[in-house]
């Protein structure tokens, strides 16, 4: 009976062994896509956040507007039948309009002028030239507070491939705004290799934010992710531009009064 | 009156409009000290403890603390500031760079959790090779990159100084300034 015993807690022992080293491993999201507010399998792809740009928009050479944007790029670890790796990539942008003071002298007459500025737009373009343009996200005018980014490039490779372990190979991010305030329109053209998205801020919600003394919109973040299919990892360039309005007087709730209108653009450089 | 005696005066009074034009073209003048003097003054607080050490190019940084130094080797790395920047601005392009220091230059930055920035228009390929710059190939917008933790890892800042503040910069000699404080604000806000 011992024996017996001995043995069915060897089985038993075995049995348990055997459960926790076959089950199926479960899919850890990337820490540094989640401080960006993306959610990414680190089992599937190799991701790559080492980098953030600084745009700025200028009035009178003066700041008016400072775009600060992280570019992360997942590459997957899997292949697809055609023998291309898919790259995503993740675009996360934080938008500060800037209060700025300047004097005009003239002769004996100086004046000192404040002005506010105001995020007009915030467009990506991105021409991938021979590069596969897979996805791209958000793809449509949102309609309601929320719009979420959820390319489906990934699930492609993994049906491809039998899938992996368990693990989704999706990439998704969220973003709230307020539905009035922001409008994205998707100008991608897929069948030219081109991803573009432009976010346009309204003017029926100008307000005055008094306290952050400036208006609303402070520090608004907007992100996108776009999907390649690649036979080599090269770099290409991403476009970041901005416009702002500015107003030279702190405008009533319901006033009109932003005047002066500059932009900027930024060339980077991304390897996918 | 004979026609002959109004041309010295027509004369006069075009040479009067045109100094007087003059004048006022040259006296226009647009300033943004306000804003910039405000931010110095923050640098400046003793409630925060800010060094910087910068070498290169003379440009105006108005009455912010700085260590100036002549060369990479003359930084110290011997101290623990909660936040230590280091700037090389070769904008003029008058520094030459060894790789071996920039290696060594990286190591420190490391070690001590120091931030550092590069403006110029040149000698990326040697700060790519030290492990400086990730990227291959700068940005063509860009004469700058910083090197800079965020998190637990140095992630590479790009685009504080871009082609376009190079153009404006004659007409607003704080702008340099300006941009570096404005990066510096946010590389101390996100770490605090």
């Amino acid at each position: 009976m011992k024996v017996i015993k001995k043995l069915l807690v060897l089985i038993l022992l075995f049995v348990g062994i055997a459960i926790v080293f076959n089950h199926p491993t479960q899919a850890a999201n990337d820490p540094e896509s989640s401080i960006h507010g993306f959610s990414v399998d680190n089992g599937a792809y190799t991701v790559n956040w080492d980098s953030r740009r600084t745009l700025n928009v200028y009035q009178s050479g003066a700041v008016k507007g400072t775009i600060t944007t992280y570019v992360g790029v997942a590459h997957s670890n899997f292949v697809l039948s055609n023998g291309k790796h898919v790259s995503t990539i993740m675009i996360r942008s934080i938008v500060t309009p800037k209060k700025y003071t300047y004097t005009e002298k003239v002769l004996w007459w100086t004046n000192t002028i404040t002005e506010y500025g105001t995020a007009d737009e915030l467009k990506y373009t991105m021409n991938f030239g021979s590069t596969e343009l897979m996805d791209v996200d958000p793809k449509n005018q949102p309609t309601s507070n929320t719009y979420s980014i959820g390319v489906n490039a990934g699930l492609s490779a993994s049906t491809s491939n039998g899938g992996t372990y368990g693990g989704s190979l999706g990439i998704s991010a969220s973003q709230t705004f307020t539905a009035d305030a922001l409008k994205i329109y998707n100008l991608s053209d897929t069948s030219a290799n081109i991803a573009s998205t432009s976010y346009q801020y309204q003017n029926s919600v100008w307000r005055w934010n008094w306290e952050r003394d400036s208006y609303n919109f402070y520090e608004s973040e907007q992100k996108a992710a776009y999907a390649v299919a690649t036979t080599s990892r090269r770099y290409v360039t991403l476009i970041i531009y901005a416009s702002f309005n500015s107003a030279d007087a702190t405008p009533s709730y319901w006033q009109n009064n932003l005047t002066k209108y500059s932009d900027n653009s930024y060339y980077a450089s991304i390897y996918v | 009156m004979h026609q002959s005696m109004y041309k010295p005066i027509a004369k006069s009074i075009t040479f009067i409009i045109v100094l007087c034009t003059s004048i006022l073209l040259y006296g226009c003048e647009r300033n943004n000290v306000d804003p910039v003097q405000e931010l110095v003054d923050s640098f400046n607080e003793d409630s925060l403890d800010f060094k910087l050490y910068y070498l290169g190019k003379d440009v105006n940084l108005l009455d912010l603390e700085v260590t100036f130094v002549t060369s990479i080797s003359s930084i110290s790395f011997n101290h623990l500031n909660e936040y230590t920047f280091i700037v090389i601005n070769n904008l003029d392009g008058l520094i030459d760079f060894q790789l071996e220091e920039l290696i060594t230059l990286k190591t420190d930055i490391e070690t001590y959790g120091y931030a550092f920035y590069y403006f110029g228009n040149s000698d990326f390929d040697v700060f790519h090779e030290s492990g400086l710059l990730k990227n291959e190939v700068m940005d063509p917008s860009s004469l700058s990159f910083g090197y800079v933790r965020e998190g637990d890892r140095y992630i590479n800042v790009i685009g504080t100084w871009d082609i376009t503040a190079n153009q404006i910069s004659n007409t607003n000699d704080l702008l340099f300034l300006e941009l570096l404080l404005n990066e510096f604000k946010y590389q101390v806000n996100i770490t605090s």
